[in-house]
């Protein structure tokens, strides 16, 4: 297992092999984290670029108090590519009338749920959750969305888009305690 | 029944997720700084959702991508100790370079100005004209606002198979100096450096002929190419 937050201690101190290897180790999958969100592969690379500069340069405000080393470099890649769509360079933004596109997305969502091992907390936790309020969380999560996005993928109203987000995370609270 | 707790995750878990407007995060934000409560509630947040980052399948990484990271970062940004070498000229026999120099060494002035005169839409702050070992001028370093470099060489630089040739300034003396990056052949280059202090009157600038991809010790090793102090442009 790396030692993620060793190397990320190892940049702060100007080592760039320390960035290669976390590079080597999580480019990959950052870039499907990112895609997931951003949906053109050319922006996920973007993202990911972004993200390790981001990583090099901030690596020595990393501390402990930020949770894991490797969800703090996660993080970072989500919040990038957030960003970047905010600024609107996500295309094929979501079109609440097309059925296809919804399905895409529930398989999507569906894809990165199943893909959880099968003793993860979160798996179980989720699985637990009445459906609308799990889909809400993943559809936030992996994919990007917002509350209005949410809301027009399940046909409901924003509120209880917002509603479901809500108490589907205190309940994962709950249930992961 | 809502309690402050809960009123506190929930937010904490609207900010992780991304779904605040841009004033609600502004405030967590400011929250966050002076509330460790809240620091708690994200950092929990986040540990909570990872395992949905680690069981994605790795895509294929473009191969270019890692070289363009690099590029930002800087070759070698790292803040050394200053070499006692770096104004020793060392043997350099048999470096085509040095006759390119020569050769180039009447027209570099005319050039500079001209460039000077049509190329550069910022104005830079610093300019630093490179002389070498010939006292000709080699090459001119452009040193923008924000760690923004363009080197422009003034001669053809033939780099030997197996060497690179890397751009290095001296911020201050007590940290050494420090790599803005590689020379992209004998075309002009930017490079960003690492965060430090603006260019000042009289920073040394120099290049090195290093082995390909920088300095292995992140200091100059190789023998010294040109090197000049920064002087502000009379614009």
């Amino acid at each position: 297992m790396l030692d993620h937050a060793g190397l990320l201690k190892a940049c702060a101190g100007g080592d760039r092999t320390a960035l290669k290897n976390l590079y080597d180790a999580e480019a990959g999958r950052m870039i499907a984290v990112a895609q997931r969100i951003v949906r053109r592969r050319e922006l996920a690379e973007e993202v990911v670029q972004d993200a390790f500069v981001q990583i090099w340069r901030k690596a020595d405000s990393f501390s402990a108090e930020k949770g894991s080393a490797r969800g703090w470099m996660y993080t970072i890649v989500r919040n990038r590519a957030l960003n970047l769509i905010r600024d609107g360079a996500r295309e094929d933004l979501i079109d609440a009338e097309t059925l296809d596109r919804a399905r895409d997305e529930s398989a999507d969502i569906g894809d990165a749920f199943e893909r959880l091992s099968a003793n993860s907390a979160l798996r179980r936790c989720l699985e637990a959750l009445d459906v609308e309020k799990r889909q809400s969380l993943l559809l936030s999560y992996v994919s990007g969305y917002s509350h209005g996005e949410i809301a027009a993928l399940l046909r409901v109203p924003v509120g209880t888009a917002k509603s479901w987000v809500r108490r589907g995370l205190l309940a994962l609270r709950d249930c992961m305690a | 029944m809502t309690t402050e707790r809960d009123e506190l995750d929930a937010q904490a878990g609207e900010y992780v997720l991304g779904l605040m407007s841009d004033d609600e995060r502004r405030q967590f934000e400011s929250m966050l700084e002076t509330d460790g409560e809240a620091r708690r509630a994200v950092r929990e947040t986040q540990q909570r959702f990872a395992d949905l980052d680690a069981a994605v399948p790795a895509a294929a990484v473009p191969p270019q991508l890692w070289a363009r990271i690099e590029d930002e970062i800087g070759k070698a940004g790292n803040v050394v100790p200053f070499p006692r070498g770096l104004t020793r000229i060392r043997p350099r026999s048999g470096l085509k370079f040095w006759h390119g120099f020569a050769a180039a060494a009447a027209l570099a002035l005319v050039t500079a100005g001209a460039f000077l005169a049509t190329v550069s839409p910022a104005q830079p702050q610093l300019i630093v004209v490179l002389m070498d070992a010939q006292a000709q001028p080699g090459a001119i370093v452009e040193a923008f606002a924000g760690q923004r470099v363009r080197v422009v060489p003034l001669s053809r630089f033939e780099v030997p198979a197996g060497k690179s040739i890397q751009v290095w300034t001296l911020p201050n003396p007590a940290t050494g100096p420090v790599s803005l990056g590689l020379l992209d052949g004998a075309s002009a280059t930017n490079l960003t450096g690492p965060v430090l202090p603006e260019p000042r009157l009289e920073q040394l600038y120099e290049l090195t002929l290093e082995q390909a991809g920088g300095s292995p010790t992140g200091k100059p090793t190789g023998p010294v190419l040109a090197k000049g102090f920064a002087r502000a442009p009379q614009i």
